[in-house]
């Protein structure tokens, strides 16, 4: 990685979105940056941290004024980076923080690379690799859930419960070491019921953040919510109304055909992605097996299934040969325009997407099903992070098998070492460049 | 070239296996010691090998070196400890006898022509330009080499405590050597002190042998060196087990302020792991008794040693309390035993090689060095001793990797973090321990020895038979399918099964049947171990990329940016080679690592 090949020069960047807003901010990093203050600014008071002030900058190339801006800045290591940082509050738009940015290239200062912020906050340890990927995702979060997730993993919330695990492992390993590293003259062995409780604690935590991966993937893509029906029972209209509601992103699934449509939205803060399958119910191939065949296979990938019917949804239902979990349908009766409804004691859900009418029903109870499985703990959310615990936890599951079966004492000692070196690996502790460069690549400029 | 002359001071596990890693090389060799007749002799226990230890021998064994043969020459009983806990771990251990022990691994030496013993002792090192040019003795002689190699244990300034008295000696009964050290000083070198201990010996017509439980060997044993004729000749003489008591430990409880060790009279940090008697009473207070093993020390000793109370206690405590002991109540003590104090040189002040930095052309190795034990001393004598050659030839240096071998993982440990007590060899320092067994010693590193020139012609051959004929076993597992209850398995996952041996195999595949029992069980260890050792392989080349990447002499770490400053201050220190052994350096984390991977890569350019 090119932008790390020398890492002792100052850095800046308009940490804020191109484009016209009202304020920008640009960030400057590195040490010893009162020179770079006094000459912007032309002032002689002496800097204190931490505290912001009232400045005029004036460009370096002709000395005129370019702005009148807020001035912070943090003497390091208390700042972000660990470094000194200075950041400057300008007006924004277009002109003014790049006017600023190509004075301070005129006085040496370099542009900083995408994550090259970040990466000094590593280098100097004021964050870990976990912290730092998510900031990332924190940056290009899609929806609130996902930006609490994020947050919840800046604050180290995740790192806490890796480096219990560390703990935990560790002592372990050194009671087992022990074991191999002395005669039985030498010293009394620990009871084999003793590593097991404490290897199944591991298990345990490590389960809950594999089963919270799941979770994290949907907190990218959205829980997957299918649209089906026979054709002009009303699916597109629900599926517009639904979005009409909600901010939401349309795109076209790759392909030839416009086989299905799928579109992001949130249901009270929860991702989801709705996708119609207009396109293939309503063309002539439906009932061919292709279509059949296409068919199950969205079933399958759907968390949940809308079945519409104008008339009798369930009947209707039964009359195909789908076979979908109940626990993950839901029956819904379309052009309900004429009467107000009532669907408190039904099967199903009655709608009318003409007047509005219980929508809300179905959106509360799409809701109910889904805010249970909501994870109040830390939320695997990278592949990378995803790869290292499921390999961790096979790893773990092998092991209590391996000492209830009385096996090899070194083999097992050999796992759990693997075991630390994925947990170690996952919060940076193990030094991998690949890995490292490959997090603070993903970083937009001025982070 | 003309032969080198290199000298070695003295005479212990160290000197012989640096002497005789020289002496293979074709150069001559210089020994000084003390005394010629204590060559070889055992200080301690009278047993070579054991845990982690027991892989060091097998190690120096594939290299040519002597111990291992010296060890099944004189070996009384031999036993494979940890034997329930899996054969990476698997510990041989012979108990031999002295008197033997030392005159086998002085033939070995003394029937090269290139070969003398000197017994001078060296007062003082010639050294010119930051060269070592030669010794001065005490008689004022001086002697010229190519190199140095400096092996005299804890004879520098050792100072032998027994209860409250404390005299100088190197061993009991020897003179220490008070000189060189203050010399070595004088050069620049750092010291720091550490302490051991010994057990007392007791007359064996003085024990009550009836009451106590026999210990014997295994059965078939194998012998730590392949040049060792088969069948194994093996007395399987037993030693004994005894158990202190409640008498024993309140009798010492009540003595501790006689002790040296609780009284402050020693300075030097003992190990942890090797606790002398009253230690054991004090840390381990919730245990009614702790297990003795009486071993005599040469065949029909009347000199028995006490494994397992060591003692610095005033020699009547020690006396009382052996006479506690079931077994041993009219016990007569030959000699008492006794912590010694002594001198060593931290080795962050050496190279890999075992060459020191500052000074070319001179090595230590062994217990000066901090180490403890026979096995860790003789391992780095041989390093030292292909080193120094290898130097006066300018060839590249001769380094065991930490995956190659313990003889790796001991002198890179050695060098890079700082020891605080007496360094003990362990399997849990070795990152690869599946793959560095016992069993395999040779197949990681005599090729390697081979081509430096310390493994002979004969033995290479030795080990190619050995290597086909485990290879030829594998390759009949591998293409053998079986049946099993109408099923077919194929015989590797079927041998990979807990409860399955490679005996299991015989009768489906019968020309397997033959083969020595080493080239079946090294065969069977390989494949029941392949996945683990797969894995672990892919931990260790993690590690190694970093050992490739070289940090370049002239650095000045204060110049790093991003380095913390404690990183910076223990790099000073130590000053490693490449990345891999800064990265093991406590006080320096990833980060550290990352800066320092940046600086070296950015100059590597400019």
């Amino acid at each position: 990685m090119d932008k790390t090949s020398n890492n002792n020069y100052p850095i800046a960047a308009i940490a804020t979105p191109l484009g016209i807003g009202a304020l920008a901010i640009i960030r400057i990093s590195g040490f010893s940056l009162e020179s770079i203050y006094y000459s912007l600014t032309k002032r002689k008071n002496t800097l204190i941290s931490h505290k912001a002030s009232l400045c005029s900058i004036y460009s370096a190339i002709n000395n005129s004024k370019i702005d009148s801006c807020i001035i912070i800045y943090y003497k390091g290591p208390k700042s972000f980076t660990g470094e000194d940082v200075i950041e400057i509050n300008c007006h924004g738009g277009n002109l003014i923080p790049q006017m600023i940015l190509e004075t301070l290239s005129f006085m040496g200062i370099k542009n900083a690379a995408p994550g090259e912020f970040s990466l000094r906050a590593f280098l100097n340890n004021k964050i870990d690799l976990l912290q730092a990927e998510s900031l990332s995702s924190l940056i290009s979060a899609k929806n609130d859930l996902s930006h609490s997730i994020a947050l919840k993993n800046l604050s180290g919330f995740f790192t806490q419960q890796i480096s219990f695990l560390e703990h935990e492992l560790k002592t372990l390993l050194t009671i087992l070491e022990n074991e191999l590293n002395f005669n039985e003259n030498e010293i009394t062995f620990s009871s084999k019921n003793n590593i097991l409780k404490s290897l199944s604690g591991v298990c345990k935590t490590l389960k809950k953040l594999d089963n919270s991966s799941a979770f994290g993937s949907i907190i990218n893509s959205g829980y997957r919510i299918l649209l089906l029906g026979r054709p002009n029972v009303g699916k597109s209209s629900l599926f517009n109304f639904l979005l009409g509601k909600n901010r939401a992103i349309i795109s076209e699934v790759a392909g030839t055909t416009r086989d299905v449509i799928e579109a992001n939205s949130e249901i009270k803060n929860i991702p989801v992605c709705f996708v119609d399958t207009a396109g293939y119910w309503e063309s002539d191939d439906f009932l061919e097996i292709l279509g059949i065949k296409k068919t199950v296979k969205e079933i399958n990938s759907a968390d949940l299934v809308l079945f519409l019917d104008d008339k009798d949804p369930i009947n209707e239902f039964n009359n195909t040969d789908l076979k979908i979990n109940p626990n993950k349908l839901i029956f819904v009766k379309t052009k309900e325009d004429t009467v107000l409804i009532n669907n408190k004691s039904n099967n199903f859900i009655k709608i009318s997407t003409l007047k509005g009418f219980g929508i809300n029903d179905l959106t509360n109870q799409i809701f109910e099903m889904f805010k249970f499985k909501n994870n109040s703990g830390p939320v695997i959310t990278s592949n990378r992070q995803k790869n290292l615990i499921k390999a961790s936890l096979k790893i773990t599951i092998q092991s209590i098998d391996m000492i209830k079966t009385d096996l090899e004492m070194d083999l097992v000692v050999s796992n759990i070492r693997d075991i630390l070196f994925n947990l170690k690996s996952l919060i940076g502790k193990v030094y991998e460049k690949d890995v490292i460069d490959d997090i603070f690549n993903k970083f937009c400029v001025g982070k | 070239m003309n032969k080198a002359s290199i000298i070695v001071i003295g005479g212990g596990h160290a000197g012989i296996e640096a002497a005789n890693a020289v002496l293979s090389k074709g150069h001559k060799v210089n020994m000084f010691v003390l005394d010629s007749s204590a060559i070889g002799r055992m200080s301690c226990n009278p047993s070579i090998g054991g845990l982690a230890k027991g892989h060091l021998v097998k190690e120096i064994d594939a290299l040519g070196g002597i111990m291992g043969r010296a060890a099944d020459n004189s070996c009384l009983q031999f036993k494979t400890l940890n034997k329930s806990k899996g054969r990476a771990v698997w510990g041989p251990r012979a108990q031999v006898d002295k008197i033997k022990y030392a005159s086998a691994s002085k033939s070995f030496l003394t029937k090269h022509r290139n070969f003398k013993v000197i017994s001078e002792e060296v007062v003082d090192l010639i050294v010119k330009n930051n060269k070592v040019l030669g010794v001065i003795t005490s008689n004022k002689n001086a002697f010229f080499s190519d190199a140095v190699i400096v092996t005299t244990g804890t004879f520098l300034n050792g100072l032998i405590h027994i209860g409250k008295d404390n005299y100088s000696a190197g061993r009991i009964g020897e003179k220490a050597a008070h000189n060189l050290t203050d010399s070595i000083i004088n050069l620049g070198f750092e010291t720091g002190r550490l302490k051991t201990g010994t057990p007392p010996r007791i007359e064996a017509k003085s024990v009550d042998w009836k009451k106590l439980e026999p210990s014997l060997g295994d059965d078939n044993p194998q012998p730590f060196s392949y040049k060792t004729k088969l069948p194994f000749k093996n007395l399987n003489i037993p030693s004994f087990i005894a158990y202190t008591n409640e008498n024993v430990h309140s009798l010492l409880e009540n003595n501790l302020y006689n002790s040296p060790m609780y009284s402050g009279k020693i300075n030097g940090v003992g190990p942890r792991y090797c606790p002398s008697i009253e230690d054991k009473i004090v840390r381990f207070s919730d245990r009614s008794r702790h297990m003795l093993y009486l071993e005599p020390e040469w065949m029909d000793s009347n000199q028995i040693y006490i494994n397992g109370f060591s003692t610095s206690m005033p020699k009547k405590i020690q006396l009382s309390a052996l006479r506690s002991i079931s077994g041993l109540e009219s016990a007569n003590l030959i000699r008492p035993g006794y912590a010694i104090e002594y001198d060593y040189f931290p080795t962050r002040q050496l190279k890999s090689t075992l060459e020191t930095k500052s000074i070319s052309n001179l090595f230590f190795a062994g217990q000066v060095n901090g180490t403890s034990g026979y096995e860790e001393a003789a391992a780095q004598g041989l390093l030292a001793g292909i080193n120094s050659v290898l130097r006066i030839e300018e060839s590249d240096p001769f380094i065991i990797n930490r995956n190659e071998g313990y003889i790796g993982v001991l002198i890179d440990d050695l060098i890079t973090s700082s020891i605080n007590e007496p360094y003990r060899m362990f399997t849990s320092s070795a990152e690869y321990r599946l793959s560095l067994r016992s069993d395999n010693a040779d197949f990681r590193l005599t090729e390697k020895g081979f081509k430096a020139g310390i493994v002979s012609k004969s033995q290479y051959n030795t080990f190619i038979i050995r290597k086909n004929s485990v290879k030829s076993i594998e390759s009949a597992i591998i293409k053998k399918t079986i049946s099993e209850e109408s099923k077919s398995i194929s015989a590797q996952k079927y041998l990979c099964r807990p409860s399955v041996g490679i005996q299991d195999l015989f009768n489906f595949i019968p020309s397997i049947k033959h083969k020595s029992g080493a080239a079946l069980f090294t065969a069977e260890t390989n494949i029941k171990y392949e996945g683990y050792v797969s894995r672990e392989t892919i931990r260790a080349n993690a590690m190694l990329q970093n050992e490739r990447v070289k940090i370049p002499k002239n650095i000045n770490f204060c110049q790093i940016n991003g380095l913390s400053s404690e990183a910076v201050e223990k790099l000073n220190k130590v000053i490693p080679e490449n990345l891999g052994q800064a990265s093991r350096i406590d006080g320096v984390r990833p980060s550290d690592i990352m800066c320092l991977s940046i600086f070296i890569k950015q100059e590597r350019f400019t």
